[in-house]
């Protein structure tokens, strides 16, 4: 049995965008996404590899879209979140739920 | 509208063909709004990560592609030498020069397509990181000569063309490169 996949802080906000975008995920509405919800400008690079990579781990995969004149005639790289990629999502948010549990530290944001 | 095909042609060198026409096409998209300055500062910033990312992913596998261009570069090295050593009335004429150059280039791009001929994924990440260390290290050792005075003026020659070499070698891997791309080889699929 392959050993449960661990995310790391810019994956799982990855995961995240990607699942809020739902069908319209894809480079520029990932980056717009975290920068709107999660105030983070993040680098085109630094997106694009960590996509590579969580698509090589099974976490997303991607579609090819159809071209648009306003990209200059190339198409869209749509990704998906997969089942693989929920699982681990959800592991670390019940991780952090668990940690959460019994301290005070959100108690004035939620009063 | 800006060429974008020479940032596709550089992105593909370190992603597949599919990724690279995605990427280009979402900086094209948001280029719309920063300019064509943000456009080709972040081509260079991705073309780097992806690099980078080659590298981490398979550091072993790329540092043993280094060493292997390391020793095919060897044989034209001495040729080159041989040039100059073996016809000691070519010592420093523009025939020993070229003759030189010629088999140093020639063996550099050689390399260049060697490599990424075996291995069609990490071979490119290979050939960039070898072009960077040996530009580094020929630099390093002509500088130091030339500051305890070790090199001949005419010796500075066989510098700027070993440091030149890095052109032929990355160029023939970018060559091997596209000719896979054209011809569809699945391997360069970065998720097969």
């Amino acid at each position: 049995m392959a050993a449960p996949l661990n995310l790391g802080e810019f994956e799982q906000l990855i995961l995240l965008a990607i699942l809020r975008l739902g069908d319209d995920a894809y480079g520029v509405t990932i980056r717009a996404e975290l920068a709107d919800r999660a105030g983070r400008s993040i680098a085109p690079g630094a997106m694009y590899t960590a996509l590579e990579r969580m698509e090589a781990k099974g976490l997303i995969r991607s579609r090819m879209g159809d071209p648009t004149p306003q990209r200059g005639g190339r198409a869209k790289r749509y990704v998906t979140v997969t089942a693989a990629g929920r699982q681990a999502l959800s592991r670390a948010v019940q991780a952090y739920e668990r940690l959460l549990d019994g301290l005070e530290l959100l108690r004035d944001k939620h009063a | 509208m800006r060429d974008t095909t020479r940032a596709e042609l550089l992105l593909s060198l370190f992603t597949s063909p599919d990724c690279a026409t995605a990427i280009v096409g979402d900086l094209t998209e948001e280029a719309g709004k920063h300019g064509p300055n943000w456009f080709w500062l972040h081509v260079l910033g991705t073309a780097l990560a992806l690099w980078r990312r080659n590298l981490a992913d398979a550091p072993l596998r790329v540092l043993a592609l280094m060493l292997t261009g390391c020793v095919l570069l060897v044989a034209p090295t001495f040729a080159g030498v041989a040039a100059i050593a073996f016809f000691p009335p070519w010592n420093f004429s523009p025939v020993s020069s070229i003759v030189t150059s010629f088999c140093w280039w020639a063996g550099a791009f050689w390399v260049g397509a060697s490599l990424v001929n075996t291995s069609p994924r990490r071979g490119m990440a290979a050939c960039a990181t070898l072009a960077a260390a040996g530009e580094v290290l020929v630099f390093a050792v002509g500088v130091t000569l030339l500051w305890y005075g070790e090199l001949a003026p005419q010796d500075i020659l066989l510098f700027v063309v070993a440091l030149a070499a890095v052109v032929p070698l990355l160029a023939g891997a970018a060559l091997a490169r596209r000719r896979m791309i054209a011809w569809g080889i699945p391997a360069l699929e970065q998720h097969s």
